[in-house]
């Protein structure tokens, strides 16, 4: 975990999100497959545009909002677009089955790609986090209730946001924009949040 | 004139307990927190604050808010400066400075006020018809230097903006009596209503009445939880009901963190309540500075305590100035009279006790140069009367700039003399002046209604009441001009008079849009919300038309000037766009990398080493590649996979080359084309397994790419089974390249597989190396023997290391090197190889530069195929990619540079696209794109650049290794 923005501060904090796992499931039309491996692997199953469903460590199979009462960053499922979800887990278990059920040239319409490189999470925390994030992304992306997520332009550049918690967001980008991003981050919540307690 | 302060109650702005002071063209003028600059320089009996435009003449305080043409400053100083901005619109703040913009050398003594001698010689349009000979470029120095209002900041903004983007069930533009009765309407309908304001108070035009009904209604507004937004202004109205607006955070005390903020608002139902400008009547010299609008003086008075003269004559043509009359009088300003343009019997106005109304007359002149003195009437009155500030009121039009942005349209109301909306907009309805009701009880009863309505509704009908009989064209009747009269002003921000609009009608400018252009009018700041109806009301009787008929020029955002910073808002600096970084940035920083930006990228462009700049350590590390071995962080290479039973297909589809015939392993080059059939991207597309296939694309080009695949997956070829996935961050890439890269590789660890004599040219292997998955591709950009080695990003700094680690001990012999982009650049132009963007433009077909090979025997259909044979493409002149070389041997041509028989203007055979020098030839050598070049082997053309002009000969390509032995190893 790194901070980005003191998580501690009270209206609003950032931290990246280090050792979380991604996975990239994609399927055509009428495929089953990766529905299948997904209730395999203990992981729920979204196909509705903007949902968002997890299971907590060792929480068994529950499907709330959020990554439960655990510790640590549960298994997330995110749709991402049509035949488009992405897999987030701290624990690589769940994700390693996945990416060997639906690895390449096991099934002709579904494919698990592992994005864990590509992709870095950061958690936005804190009371005033709605304010802040009017800021950097149009209001009409913005998941305002747990259990859903939103792929939008975070400052000309696309990102995932995941409404996890009414305090709690985690914003998913493309690694190489993570500067780029992180000052962002820094710049609105200087200028929105600074001086206000 | 010679304005003071009015005592309290007059004022209710201002704070009286906090005086400041500030600067004006270095004159220290007092005022109080809540003044705008203009009130306090108002306050202190300034009434010249500028030139004009084009003429130079004295120009003062014209209006009380944005619609201000003449009091126009440059404020701050230095980064902090905003040049050319409205003293009305302004907060004055302690220590402020502000400076006439368009006076030399001073606002007193202004040069430039010798072209009001040359009026004559200035009419509209003048530098359409003069300065053509001998040469426009002769007077355009001197024109520019006269040109423009204002000086521009000398250093980067400093100050802070941002954006913020806000949802409203009900969005309601204005705060005045009509806006704030439809924001509480529509909050006792259970919407979440958000309601602008541009000024720092609600209450508008109703605010000046001193109406008890005023507090009770905001106190209603703020209890039904409308969000309340004053100093914002809407200044765009966009498609799908978004409405962007400006909120400035200045204050008395200067601006707090951030100045300006950017709002960006979609809303479901939009209400716009924008009021209505006041229209100044014309009269001779009706721009002198102490002629302001009626309603403004008013303002002033009521809501910054400040008299703008002594002795007031309202020139009027409107019942509304009546009112305006009374105020001032009741607020102890002495009337002087009021000139009405109307006879008796059409005027319903109330003079103040003791006021005296001069019916069916008007001002024929006004005396006094930088102030005014006086006035003499003409018409069914004539006399001479003292006054020191003329109160111009002719009329309303309705601010309808945002309802027009919106689409909708406007129709003439005779009576009245103004524009008002016609059409009824899904989901934009427009309540109080705006809609043309100037009745405070109807437009508060209609603004009930339209509060009510459902959220993307359409508003229903309604007929404007309009502000009682006022005449279209208020000017005076020719025959109660005096022999020698001044000149009529139309824009005052312009200079455009009444004599010019009529010129440009003889002129047959009868389009308003052509009009407006021609003679200016309407353009700049503000927009002619003071002019566009007078103006286009004498073009309309000048060309035997209605204003009807005339109609109005389109209103377009921004509704009011908007500093480039607050549409910037944080997009500077770091933030200006993406940069991306390499995983093993550090890595290269340790090899003395020197970075620049390349494809969105920071990626070394050299390692230059003590007494290096960058283009000799380019060339030593060119030439030690191809002696030894280089490494190259490819990480930008685009990386895309593709998946799916049509994958094959599609990739045929795709790329002019053939890609389904690739065996698994195999790898082949390709062009991508757009539809009409220009080279847009190349690279390598690899087989990864029967139905998936790794594409790498040019590292700028690898978003269009990805997303051009996607939009023929869903738009064309739509039955095709195919998954698309870029992936450029999720692979890091480190090529090895140059005669002993195998053996560098294999002391480092790597599979046998990989050796040269098993593993072919345009091959992929998958390995791994140190337990991590890595693809191997034998490929060359440099003409080299080359592996592309794609491994996790986070593994590439490791990899480096360990390469580099050995190039320092057991591998010293393999005479290892790094090497950045322009080594590269070097390389590949010795080998000849395209380099889309540099050798290619938007003409560029792929039999321009060799890659039509095959096309023929091509059976599948592909994107762009049919385009490559329209006739344009089979045209034997055609531009061709060659090489080039200079005569001399020593020369370089540099990129750009024309070809061509004749020294330039002439047409040219061609132009250089790439060009250096070559460590391995010893001598420059270029690429061009030449006129039916393949032809012309062993021609001589001349390369002009700057002047220069250097012999050159078309060789063919490539310059190096043109068997190709050495990258087949």
């Amino acid at each position: 975990m790194l901070d980005i923005i003191d998580a501690t501060r009270r209206l609003a904090g950032a931290r990246r999100l280090d050792g979380l796992n991604v996975l990239n499931l994609r399927t055509l039309p009428g495929d089953t497959a990766a529905q299948q491996a997904v209730l395999d692997a203990g992981l729920p199953w979204v196909n509705v545009p903007g949902e968002l469903a997890g299971t907590g460590p060792g929480t068994g199979t529950g499907t709330g909002p959020g990554p439960g009462p655990g510790p640590g960053p549960g298994p997330v499922v995110a749709w991402r677009g049509p035949h488009d979800l992405l897999v987030l887990a701290e624990d690589a278990v769940p994700l390693g089955a996945l990416r060997h059920t639906l690895a390449p040239g096991r099934h002709a319409t579904a494919l698990a790609v592992d994005l864990t490189e590509a992709l870095v999470t950061i958690e936005l925390r804190g009371p005033a986090l709605d304010d802040w994030l009017a800021h950097l992304v149009d209001a009409s992306a913005i998941p305002r209730e747990a259990g859903r997520a939103s792929r939008c332009r975070l400052a000309d550049v696309t990102v995932m946001l995941m409404r996890l918690a009414a305090d709690r967001v985690w914003l998913v980008v493309d690694r190489l924009l993570l500067p780029y991003t992180t000052d962002w981050l820094r710049f609105t919540h200087d200028g929105v949040l600074a001086g206000k307690t | 004139m010679s304005g003071y302060r009015l005592p309290a109650p007059q004022g209710a702005w201002i704070d009286r307990s906090r005086p400041l002071h500030f600067q004006f063209n270095g004159r220290e003028v007092q005022g109080y927190a809540g003044d705008t600059v203009a009130s306090a320089l108002l306050a202190q009996g300034i009434v010249h604050v500028g030139r004009s435009f084009k003429l130079h003449r004295p120009r003062g305080i014209f209006s009380c808010g944005v619609e201000e043409p003449t009091g126009l400053l440059d404020v701050g100083l230095g980064a902090h400066r905003t040049p050319n901005t409205r003293a009305t619109d302004i907060a004055a703040q302690a220590g402020l400075q502000a400076f006439t913009g368009n006076a030399w050398p001073s606002l007193g003594f202004d040069l430039a006020a010798m072209n009001s001698r040359l009026a004559a010689f200035l009419p509209a349009g003048f530098y359409y018809k003069t300065f053509m000979w001998p040469h426009w470029h002769l007077f355009e120095p001197t024109i520019r230097r006269l040109a423009g209002l204002g000086t521009a900041a000398d250093a980067p903004d400093p100050d802070r903006y941002d954006e913020v983007s806000v949802s409203a069930e009900v969005l309601v533009v204005g705060g005045g009596a009509a806006g704030l009765q439809a924001a509480l309407s529509a909050a006792r309908a259970g919407r979440q209503v958000l309601l602008l304001e541009g000024d720092p108070y609600l209450g508008g035009w109703l605010g000046t009445q001193d109406d008890a009904r005023l507090a009770p209604l905001i106190d209603r507004v703020v209890q039904a939880g409308v969000q309340v937004q004053v100093r914002t202004t809407a200044v765009g109205l966009y498609d799908h009901r978004l409405v962007t607006a400006v909120q400035s955070l200045e204050t008395a005390d200067g601006p707090g963190p951030v100045r300006e903020r950017l709002w960006k608002i979609r809303a479901r139902q939009i209400i716009l309540a924008t009021g209505a400008f006041e229209r100044p009547m014309l009269f001779p010299d009706n721009d002198r500075p102490g002629v302001m609008l009626a309603g403004a003086v008013a303002r002033y008075a009521s809501h910054y305590g400040v008299a703008c003269g002594r002795r007031v004559v309202v020139a009027a043509a409107s019942d509304h100035a009546y009112g305006v009359a009374a105020s001032l009088h009741a607020a102890g300003i002495e009337v002087a009279a009021i000139v009405d343009r109307r006879d008796a019997a059409d005027i319903n106005g109330e003079a103040p006790a003791g006021v005296e109304v001069l019916p069916g007359s008007a001002i024929v002149a006004v005396s006094g140069r930088r102030a005014v003195q006086g006035v003499r009437i003409g018409g069914a009155v004539q006399r001479d009367l003292a006054a020191d500030l003329i109160a111009s009121h002719a009329g309303f039009t309705p601010n309808v700039n945002l309802y027009s942005q919106a689409g909708g349209s406007l129709r003439w109301l005779t009576e009245s003399a103004m524009f008002v909306p016609r059409t009824h907009l899904a989901g934009v309805a427009v309540v109080g002046a705006c809609a043309g009701l100037f009745t405070l009880d109807s437009a508060l009863a209609q603004a009930e209604r339209v509060g009510q309505l459902t959220p993307g509704a359409v508003q229903p009908g309604f007929e404007p009441d309009g502000a009682g009989r006022v005449p279209a064209d208020t000017r005076a009747e020719p025959g109660w001009l005096p022999p020698t009269h001044g000149k009529v002003f139309v824009d005052l921000q312009n200079d455009v008079a009444a004599s010019d609009v009529e010129l440009a009608a003889r002129e047959n400018y009868r389009s308003v849009e052509h009009f407006k252009r021609y003679t200016t009018n309407g353009m700049a700041t503000d927009q002619g919300k003071t002019s566009n109806v007078n103006g286009l009301v004498i073009l309309g009787a000048s060309t035997g038309r209605e204003p009807q008929d005339v109609g109005t020029t389109k209103f377009r955002p921004p509704y009011k000037p908007v500093t480039l910073g607050a549409l910037v808002g944080g997009r500077t600096g770091p933030r200006y766009r993406p940069l991306k970084p390499l995983a093993a940035r550090d890595w290269h920083l340790r090899r003395g990398a020197l970075f620049e930006e390349f494809g969105g990228w920071e990626r070394p462009a050299a390692y230059p080493q003590a007494g290096e700049d960058l283009v000799t350590a380019a060339e030593r590390e060119a030439a030690q590649v191809r002696a030894g071995v280089g490494l190259f962080d490819g990480s930008p290479l685009g990386k895309i996979e593709l998946y799916g039973p049509d994958a094959a297909d599609f990739l045929d589809l795709m790329y002019v080359g053939t890609m389904s015939t690739l065996p698994v392993g195999g790898a082949r080059y390709g062009a991508l084309l757009n539809e009409n059939g220009i080279v847009v991207d190349d690279g390598i597309v690899a087989r990864l397994g029967p139905q998936h296939f790794w594409v790498n694309t040019t590292s700028g080009g690898v978003d269009a790419v990805a997303l051009g695949f996607e939009e023929w997956l869903q738009c064309e070829y739509v039955n095709h089974r195919v998954m698309v996935m870029p992936l450029t961050a999720q692979w890091g890439n480190v090529t090895v390249s140059g005669p002993n890269a195998w053996q560098l590789l294999a002391r480092a660890g790597f599979d046998e597989a990989l050796a040269p004599g098993v593993m072919k040219h345009m091959t992929l292997r998958e390995s791994t190396w140190r337990g991590h998955a890595v693809r191997v591709l034998r490929a060359s950009f440099n003409g080299e023997l080359g592996y592309e080695i794609n491994l996790p990003p986070s593994q590439c700094e490791a990899l480096l290391d360990q390469l580099w680690e050995i190039s320092q001990g057991q591998g010293q012999d393999l005479g290892v090197c790094a090497y950045g982009v322009e080594a590269l650049m070097i390389m590949r132009t010795e080998k000849g190889f395209l380099h889309v963007g540099a050798d290619t433009d938007g003409t560029t077909l792929p039999q321009d530069v060799g890659l039509a090979r095959g096309v023929a025997k091509k059976a599948a259909n592909f994107v762009g195929r049919r385009s490559m044979s329209r006739p344009a493409g089979q045209d034997p002149e055609r531009l061709q990619l060659v090489g080039l070389q200079p005569v001399d041997r020593r020369t370089r041509l540099p990129v750009g540079a024309h070809l061509s028989p004749r020294p330039p203007p002439t047409q040219a055979e061609g132009f250089v696209t790439s060009s250096c020098y070559s460590p391995a030839l010893q001598q420059p050598i270029a690429l061009a794109m030449v006129r039916r070049g393949k032809q012309r082997l062993g021609e001589r053309l001349t390369a002009w650049h700057l002047g220069a002009a250097i012999e050159a000969e078309i060789v063919k390509t490539p310059f190096y290794d043109a068997a190709g032995e050495r990258l087949r190893a």
